[in-house]
This record gives C-alpha cells, structure tokens and sequence, in this order.
C-alpha cells in the first residue's frame, strides 16, 4: 500500500517536473526568439499564395538554392555574391504543433530520376533557415570578422486557406449577399447548374431539416471543387476548409451553405428569425468556421510576419481569359486587407507587427518566353493593383518580379519564333510557342490569342547530380529583396 | 529614292505632297504586322531539345549569360541611427533653452522678482503657442491623410464587392464632411443608397447623386479662372506681370476647387495639393499636352486671323490654367472619376467663345 501510494506520488511529481521543464524550455526558447527578433536578428517570411500559385515549389527551391549556395546561382542575393554567406542549416520550427516542411519529400521528387513537383499542401508546416553570416566590416573597425545568424522562419499551409481570411470582416448575412452576386454570373452561374436553384429555394426562416443540408452542402463542395479542378480553375473559392479541411476534430463546423435569399430579408427579420431555422442554424455555424479555423489560421501565420512575397500564377489566369483574371484580381484584393504594411521600429515590432517589405512574384515565368517577362510583370502589378497600391500608400513600396521556383525549360528558335522547349509528365520532348503576353487586360477584351489555346505543362528537368541545386529564374532577386538588407 | 539632277524640270514647279518611298520597308512593315505570334505546340527536333538540364536566370539576366539592365535600381539604404541622432541633438537642444531659460529667470529675479514673472509669463505664453502650433498642424496633416484614405477605400470598393469595405468608406466620409456644407448633400445621396448596393454600385451612386454636382461646381469654377487668367494676360500690357497674375490666380482656383471637395484652404493642404497637382501632370498622357493639337481641332488656324498675337498668348495661358484646374480636380476629388472625366477639349471650346463674345464687346 506504501509502496503504491510512494509510486503514485512519484509518477505524479514526475509528471509536473517535466511540464515545468516543457514550461521553461519553452518560455526560454521564446525568450530567445524574441530577443533574436530584437536583435533583427530573426524574421518571419509570410509566404502567400493562391491555390495552385507554387508556394511549396517556391519554398522548396528557396531553401535548396540556400542550402546548395555554393553550386547554385544567387548572384544577386548580396551576401552570397560579397561571399559572407558562410552556412545555411534547416531546423524546425520552435511552435512543435506545427509539423516540419517536407522539404526532404520535395527535393527527393524534384531530384530523382524520373523527377515530378511538390505535392500540393493539404495541411500547415514550417522550418526556419539558419543563415551563418559574416558581417560587413566598418571603417570603424576593418578587422571585425564577426558572424552571426540570420534567422528566417518559414511556414507553408494549403492555399485554399488563405481564401478564409477576408470572411473574418464579414457576416454570414454579406457572405451570402456576396455568393448570390458570384452565382448569378458566369461562369459559376453554369457550374452551379440545379444547385443555383436549390439555394434560391430555400426560405432562410424554414425550419432546419438536417439532411437536406447536409445533402446541399455535400453538392456546395462538389461545386466547389468543380471551380477548382476544372479546365479553367477559379480563385475566389470560399470557405476554401470546405476543399481541404485539414486536420477538424468537429466536422459539422463544415455543415452550413450560402442561402441566396437571405438579400430579400431585413436585418431586423433575419435578427428575429427561429433559432432552428435555416440562417440561425448556418449563421452559428458560419461564426464557428470563423472563430475555431479562420482567426486561429491567421493568428498563427499571419499577424506575426515581417515580410511578404505574394505569388502569382498569372498565367494559368491569362490561360483562361478575362473572366478568371478579375476573378483572381477580386480574390487577391479581398486578401490584401487582412495584411498592414508600414514601417515599424523593432520594439512595436514585437506587439503590433507590419510587413514593411514585400514582394508581388508572378510565379511559373518559365512557361514565358523571356522576352515577354516584362509584359508578365506589368500585368502582374494590373492584377495586384489594390495590394500594390496600399502597401505604397502605407510607406512600404513594393517590388514585382517574374520568378519561377524551378526552370523547367529552355528557349528555342522554332520557324523564326522564340519558343519553349522541355519534358511532358509522360518524358516526351514537347515545345511550344505561345501568343504574346499583354501588359494589361483591356475591358471589354475580345482577345482570344490564350483562351483557345492551353499552355502544356511542363515536368521539372532531370538533374545529374544530386548535389547540384535546381535551376531557377530570379530567385535571387526576390530573396535579396525580401532579406538582403538584414544580412549586412 | 533617286535625286533629280534636272534644272530644267525647276520652272514651272508648284507646291505639292507626296509620299517617300523607301524600298523594302513596306514590305518589312507589312511582314512584322502579319507576324503576331499565335499559340502552338511542337515536337522539338533534335536540336531544338533538352540537352542538359536549363541554368537558372538571375538577376541582371534576359536569358543565362544574357544581360538585362532594364531592372537597375539602387535601394536608399537608411542610415543607421540618424533618427536617434536627430532626436538626441533635440534633447540636448532643448535641455539648452530650459537650463538658458531657468538662468534667465534667476537672473532676473536677482534685479526684481516682477522681471522674472514676465519673462517666465513670456517663456509659458510662446511654450503654449508652439504646442497648439503644432498640435494644429498634426490634426491638420491627418485631415489630409483621411482624404488620402478615402480615395484607397474608394479605389477598393471599385474593384471589390463587399459590404464592410463600403461602410467602412462610407463612415470615412461622413467623419471627412462632418461639419462641412457638402454634409447636407452627403447626407442626402446616403438616405437615397438602395440596402442591395454593392462595391461599385455604391461608388456609382456617391458618383451620380454626391459628386456630379460637385463636379459641376468645379469645373465652372476653372472656366470662370482659366478665362479670367486669359483675359487678364490678354489685356495686361506689361509682359513682366503676366507671370505674377496668372500665378495668383492659379493658386487661387486651386484654393477654391480644393474647397468645392471639402479641402480646407491651409498652408499644409495647399502644399500637399501642389505636390499632387505637379505629380498628377507630370503623369499626364502626352495627347492631354498636345494643346497645338487641340487648337487644331477647334479650328486653330482661324484663331490667328480672330484673334491678335497678345489675345492668342491670353488664350495660351487660360488653356494651361484650365490644365491646372483638371489636374486639380482630378487629385482633389474624394474618388477617381467613373466617367464623364472632364477633359480639356470641352473646355478649349468653351474658352474660346468666351474670349471671342468678350473681345467683340469690347470692339
């Protein structure tokens, strides 16, 4: 009986001894991470992104050119060029509920024989790069050899995401307003097909019935998915947990749908509605998405971040016509308000965090002649015009370029015209040329050169050594834009 | 194209057009026009294919290897510490005037202690003037900054749909026309907003109902100043005084446009406005430049046999002003123009009517 009692009361202080060492190893570790944030010393690099926009490729790319910066090309990232770049070491992210990037998984794919690209994030990951520096010497003191770290944190989620935040400032009552707009227009007014009906049909004041609702909402994902995964995917995709819920212990936090006539009631009637019908029932659900998946997803990995690189897949939206580019231009300005620019000084840094660089990169340049990179670009800063403008507005003026993660062509001269020319899924040679890339969409355009034509995709290219990091267009660019004048 | 060596041919020559020939450039011309590169796939021939693995392009770079200096910038880099510097030089300026000041007083006291009051009465009277100086000032430059918000709320609700974006506008310009005699109208054009607007159909509506006569206001308000600035010009008989006369008016129409959108005339507005006006010029697209052109249109090659060489250089000046006006209209109204942007070409003839029923009063 003693001897019980001795070992449950050693089980139990053994238990609260290791909380208390967690408790203190990681107060400690957050306390080196603020003071190195302090020190601006360490920096968090918000990665944003559409669907499908690249971001793991980018990441993937990014951390390889620095690991591999010896073999790989970074002329223009200022320390590797004054040769300061001593190191680049990879280690998980300090917040151990949050799993590491897969980098190991991404650059294996990208790197084996028969190479194929990153697969797409279903779920939230980070790493942080340690880059060893040596610092510049001063007039004051020509002998310092000093180095130092550099540390820049990382974190990669599902774009589909990264749709959720706008829905933060907004009630279930305008989300509904705003979906009935969106699907009374092509070309989501076709997709929807008898669902647009079946929404319009439902009086918001009924009274629930279950499986009718789980029926609409299992036929909303399917519309849902059918605007991503068509021939010609959307952008502005909500509640994008809908398409990649993650990891959700409640699911029925995903049971609600947009009822579209909810614009024909007052706010007083939709205030004074029955608690089991249907706006009560989706709005409480609504207001749950929001405080348990949206808040938690942007307190986690947006409100702390120092830079930004927002990506771009502008071309597959140029692929698609002018539709879909001022589909992507409305998703890409709802996003850019949950983001404050500015400069700050490092001690508000702490508490009130701004993006006081940021870069707009339109991704996948390789699938573009390089001639036409400065008409991808202009076209890029048409597309961002909101975020652009409020990032210069705030003091933070911005930087765009044409970037890929990975180069997977070469140009060629085919019958007179610059083309394209690489590797298909299947390794078969393909080229192609394509029509030239506008700087700007004109309203009203009857432009047909890309929307009768689609681009094919290229595979990564096969690389002969292992050790030889992976070719890239102007990465180096974006990088030293985004850390360069932390590394001095 | 060959030259004529024949004298001969010289005699009985009359004027005429004709068009220069250059062999080949047609054709050339011809070629590139038809040439608009159209979306095709290829299977690439051997040579045409994948060898090796691509290099990368870096910065600085078209192609590898291949230069690109379009990019070329240099980054301010900001001087570590001259902000602390900056604020430290004030410290110790300000401890300065305190420790002169406090020996002032002492000395003072030292002759009569009602000197020493009324230094120190003076020391708190200039302390307390220079705090609400500036304090005006501050509030001063975050009115301007609120007019700077408008016009980005404005500019979102165009491209967005959504209700929180427009509220937010909405309440931004209430806060910007409170207590202003464009609040009344506000007001109005806001009770008449249908509850089912969105984005740019609440842009259309502030538009139509809020601004247009606004709009209206303005741009009489540059007719009445470009033409008075023209005629003034056209009658003063001493060039030196053009320049002073027509810089006077200027300022003041740009006082008095700013005012119609709700600008209050002070030395910061005015200074923000001509830095904006200058920007919002140099932006200007070359056709809004190509005054000669427009003279042209509205029948500029009559103007010399209507008008004397001082009433054309009148009319010259009134035509910039009315630029000014515009451009000024342009930066000061609280929203871009959706449409109906008033340009120079109505104006011009508007202009010249003026001038022409006010010179033939005269005669």
């Amino acid at each position: 009986m003693i001897r019980k009692t001795k070992d449950a009361i050693n089980s139990l202080s053994r238990s609260y001894l290791d909380k208390a060492s967690n408790f203190v190893s990681e107060q400690t570790e957050q306390m080196s991470t603020t003071l190195e944030r302090l020190n601006d010393r360490r920096i968090c690099l918000g990665i944003t992104g559409l669907s499908q926009s690249g971001k793991s490729t980018f990441v993937t790319s990014l951390i390889d050119q620095l690991i591999n910066y010896k073999t790989s090309s970074l002329s223009g990232f200022s320390p590797v060029l004054e040769k300061r770049l001593m190191g680049v070491k990879l280690l998980p992210l300090s917040n151990k509920r949050i799993a590491n990037f897969p980098y190991q998984a991404s650059i294996a794919g990208l790197k084996k024989p028969q190479p194929n690209w990153p697969s797409s994030t279903t779920d939230i990951s980070g790493c942080v790069l340690e880059l060893k520096l040596q610092k510049t010497a001063t007039p004051l003191n020509p002998f310092s050899k000093e180095n130092f770290s550099l540390f820049i944190e990382i974190r990669d989620y599902p774009g589909e995401w990264l749709l959720d935040l706008p829905l933060r400032n907004m009630d279930y009552a305008r989300w509904c307003g705003q979906c009935s707009a969106q699907f009374n227009r092509e070309p989501r007014k076709q997709i929807l097909g008898d669902l647009l009906l079946d929404l319009q049909n439902i009086d918001p004041m009924d009274p629930v019935n279950f499986e009718v609702l789980a029926e609409l909402q299992k036929r909303f994902v399917s519309f849902l998915e059918q605007c991503k995964a068509g021939e010609h995917p959307l952008s502005l995709i909500q509640p994008g947990r809908f398409l990649m819920p993650g990891q959700i212990e409640d699911k029925t936090l995903l049971y609600f749908v947009p009822l579209l006539k909810v614009g024909s009631f007052t706010d007083g009637q939709l205030e004074a509605a029955p608690e089991n019908s249907y706006f009560k029932v989706c709005e409480k659900r609504y207001k749950d998405y929001i405080k348990q998946l949206a808040e938690p997803f942007y307190k986690d990995f947006f409100s702390g971040i120092d830079r930004q690189v927002v990506l771009v897949d502008v071309i597959t939206a140029l692929n698609s016509g002018p539709l879909y580019l001022d589909d992507m231009r409305q998703a890409l300005s709802n996003i850019s308000d949950s983001f404050s620019y500015g400069p700050q000084n490092r001690i508000m840094q702490l508490f009130t965090p701004k993006i006081d660089k940021v870069v707009f990169a339109a991704t996948k340049a390789d699938q573009v002649v390089s001639a036409d990179h400065s008409s991808l670009v202009k076209l890029l800063e048409s597309l961002v015009d909101h975020a652009y403008k409020t990032a210069q507005y705030e003091g933070v003026p911005p930087t765009t370029e044409a970037v890929a993660g990975v180069r997977s062509s070469i140009e060629v001269e085919h019958e007179g015209d610059a083309a394209l020319s690489g590797f298909d899924t299947t390794g078969a040679a393909i080229g192609y040329v394509h029509p030239p890339i506008p700087a700007f969409i004109a309203k009203n355009t009857t432009d047909q050169g890309f929307k009768d034509w689609n681009i094919p995709k290229f595979n990564p290219p096969i690389l002969p050594d292992e050790n030889q990091a992976v070719p890239h267009i102007r990465l180096d660019s974006v990088l030293n834009s985004l850390v360069g004048d932390k590394c001095s | 194209m060959k030259e004529s060596n024949d004298n001969t041919t010289n005699k009985n020559r009359t004027g005429r057009q004709f068009k220069v020939e250059v062999e080949g450039k047609e054709k050339e011309e011809t070629a590139s026009k038809s040439k608009v590169r159209a979306g095709k796939d290829f299977k690439p021939t051997p040579t045409e294919q994948q060898e090796a693995p691509p290099q990368s392009i870096v910065m600085g770079e078209q192609l590898p290897n291949l230069a690109d200096y379009s990019y070329l910038k240099l980054e301010a880099i900001p001087i570590r510490g001259l902000k602390l510097f900056a604020w430290s030089v004030c410290l110790l300026m300000l401890s300065l005037v305190v420790w002169d000041v406090y020996d002032t007083i002492a000395a003072a006291m030292a002759l009569h202690w009602l000197a020493a009051f009324g230094f120190f009465a003076v020391s708190i009277v200039v302390l307390v003037v220079g705090i609400i100086t500036v304090f005006k000032y501050r509030t001063d430059r975050r009115k301007q900054n609120a007019y700077k918000t408008i016009r980005m709320l404005a500019h979102r609700c165009r491209l967005v749909s959504s209700k929180a974006a427009d509220q937010q506008l909405i309440a931004e310009l209430k806060s910007f026309y409170a207590g202003k005699p464009q609040q009344a109208l506000l007001d109005q054009c806001l009770s008449s907003l249908p509850n089912y607007a969105l984005g740019h159909e609440v842009m259309a509506h502030i538009n139509d109902v809020f601004l247009k006569p606004l709009d209206a206001e303005a741009l009489k308000r540059v007719t009445r100043f470009s033409s008075k600035t023209g005629i003034t010009v056209a009658l003063s008989p001493w060039a030196a005084v053009d320049m002073v006369l027509s810089l006077w008016c200027n300022i003041k129409m740009i006082d008095e446009i700013g005012q119609v959108y709700g600008v209050r005339p002070s030395f910061t507005n005015r200074i923000a406005m001509l830095k904006n006006i200058i920007g919002h010029l140099a932006a200007a697209g070359a056709s809004e430049f190509a005054v000669d052109q427009i003279l042209e249109e509205v029948g500029g090659a009559s103007i010399a046999s209507h008008f004397s060489v001082r009433l054309s250089q009148g009319l010259g000046v009134g035509l910039y002003s009315a630029k000014i006006g515009l451009a000024t209209m342009a930066v000061s109204r609280p929203m871009e123009f959706i449409d109906n942007k008033p340009n120079l070409k109505a104006l011009t003839r508007l202009l010249i009517e003026q001038f022409k029923s006010q010179f033939k009063s005269q005669r």
